[in-house]
């Protein structure tokens, strides 16, 4: 997949790859970019063009590792990217899950697993809302202080496994739903699942790939100023 | 359709490593293990066998035989020849086990239609569903840690399922618990 450059046109990657329309919002640009590209962009809205960048491109592609992760990024932009990526899963794609789940439940008969996926996903869920308390009262307050945090295994870990049950979910109602079900609002919840499913993904990918280097670096200096 | 067990040759090994090898596929459900001191002795058998656990030398001398069955060979060596399925003095236990794991999970899962659990597949499978870790699985089997990883990495392989809680919602779902 192409990596996009400060003179690449934004218009352009996201005709390509629409789901970075809610990536660009997270990052404080919105639809109707015209035909700048992404450096004028950036300058005019005040972000940072190599972290914009960085964001998109580690997003859209699975190889890709930034070269200036450790250097000049934001810890305060990165985590603010991620604060609002949160409050996305839970204001609008969980809750945009639920409601058709809901409605798939209602219009489907009794003779179908749904109701063990649905509480399959209520599990996915809360472990979710888990991840995201942890991070919004432990771990990202104690980066802005500075410090890093404790149980760093287990934010990884925890996000790592939200992300497996999603696979899981997705799986099982590809692979092992059975009985009668309102077709249509199956198909919802599925499209529903799935665009979490990538989002997520490819968001642990920049937690993994942006934030993750500056806590290391952040620890190295810790260290340093201990000795 | 699930082999009944399958059968190892040890060709041209020492003593010892013979001794070895057989013990840590102890741990291994439904195989059988044959010593042949050499590929002479093993050649009029050689239509049992499932897989091999060969000395280098031996290998070597019987390229014939061992190249187009390279898959279902792992040799035993001198650490100066590496190779992907070599087992050297200095290789690390938990590397040799998993290795002779592999190996015997591989020609099984050649037989078994995608999906299809072996029966002490199914027994781990369980066990992860009654919220067991992998000590307890491998005690409750008698089997090492290192093969309920094994399994473990089979199953989700099989049936596309990678959380816990899911192994779980399948097992429900199939009637395991």
């Amino acid at each position: 997949m192409a990596l996009y450059h400060k003179e690449s046109k934004l218009a352009d990657a996201v005709m390509s790859h629409p789901r970075l329309i809610s990536v660009i919002n997270r990052l404080g640009i919105r639809l109707g970019v015209g035909d700048s590209t992404i450096g004028s962009i950036c300058r005019e809205a005040g972000i940072d063009t190599d972290f914009f960048l960085s964001v998109i491109n580690t997003f859209l592609n699975e190889d890709y590792f930034p070269v200036n992760a450790r250097g000049t990024f934001s810890l305060e932009k990165t985590i603010d990217y991620l604060h609002t990526t949160s409050l996305f899963y839970q204001r609008v794609q969980m809750p945009n899950i639920e409601r058709h789940f809901n409605s798939l439940m209602q219009r489907s008969g009794n003779d179908n697993n749904l109701g063990l996926l649905l509480h399959f996903f209520a599990e996915m869920k809360t472990q979710l809302a888990d991840c995201i308390e942890y991070d919004e009262k432990v771990f990202y307050p104690s980066l802005r202080k500075g410090v890093v945090p404790p149980d760093l295994d287990r934010m990884v870990s925890g996000h790592s496994e939200v992300e497996e049950k999603l696979h899981d979910l997705l799986y099982f109602f590809v692979v092992h739903l059975t009985g009668g079900y309102d077709e249509n609002l199956c198909v919802a919840v599925i499209s529903a699942v799935f665009m979490l499913e990538k989002d997520y993904c490819q968001n642990n990918r920049i937690r993994n790939r942006i934030l993750l280097p500056m806590v290391e670096k952040l620890g190295k200096s810790d260290a340093g100023h201990e000795s | 359709m699930n082999r009944e067990s399958v059968t190892v040759a040890l060709i041209g090994l020492t003593t010892l490593e013979a001794l070895g090898v057989r013990y840590m596929l102890l741990d291994e459900d439904r195989v059988k293990v044959v010593t042949y001191d050499d590929f002479p002795e093993f050649s009029p058998f050689s239509e049992s066998a499932d897989a091999y656990v060969v000395s280098c030398d031996c290998f070597v001398r019987n390229l014939d035989f061992f190249l187009p069955r390279k898959v279902k060979t792992v040799t035993v060596g001198r650490d100066a020849m590496k190779g992907e399925r070599l087992i050297g003095a200095s290789s690390d236990e938990s590397d040799i086990s998993h290795l002779l794991s592999d190996l015997v999970s591989s020609l099984r899962e050649s037989d078994e239609n995608p999906g299809d659990l072996s029966v002490r597949e199914k027994e781990v499978l369980r066990l992860i569903a009654a919220g067991k870790i992998n000590k307890e699985i491998a005690d409750e089997l008698c089997i090492s840690v290192n093969t309920v990883i094994s399994h473990r990495k089979n199953i989700s392989v099989k049936l596309g399922i990678k959380s816990a809680s899911g192994l779980s919602l399948y097992a429900m779902m199939n009637g395991l618990i």
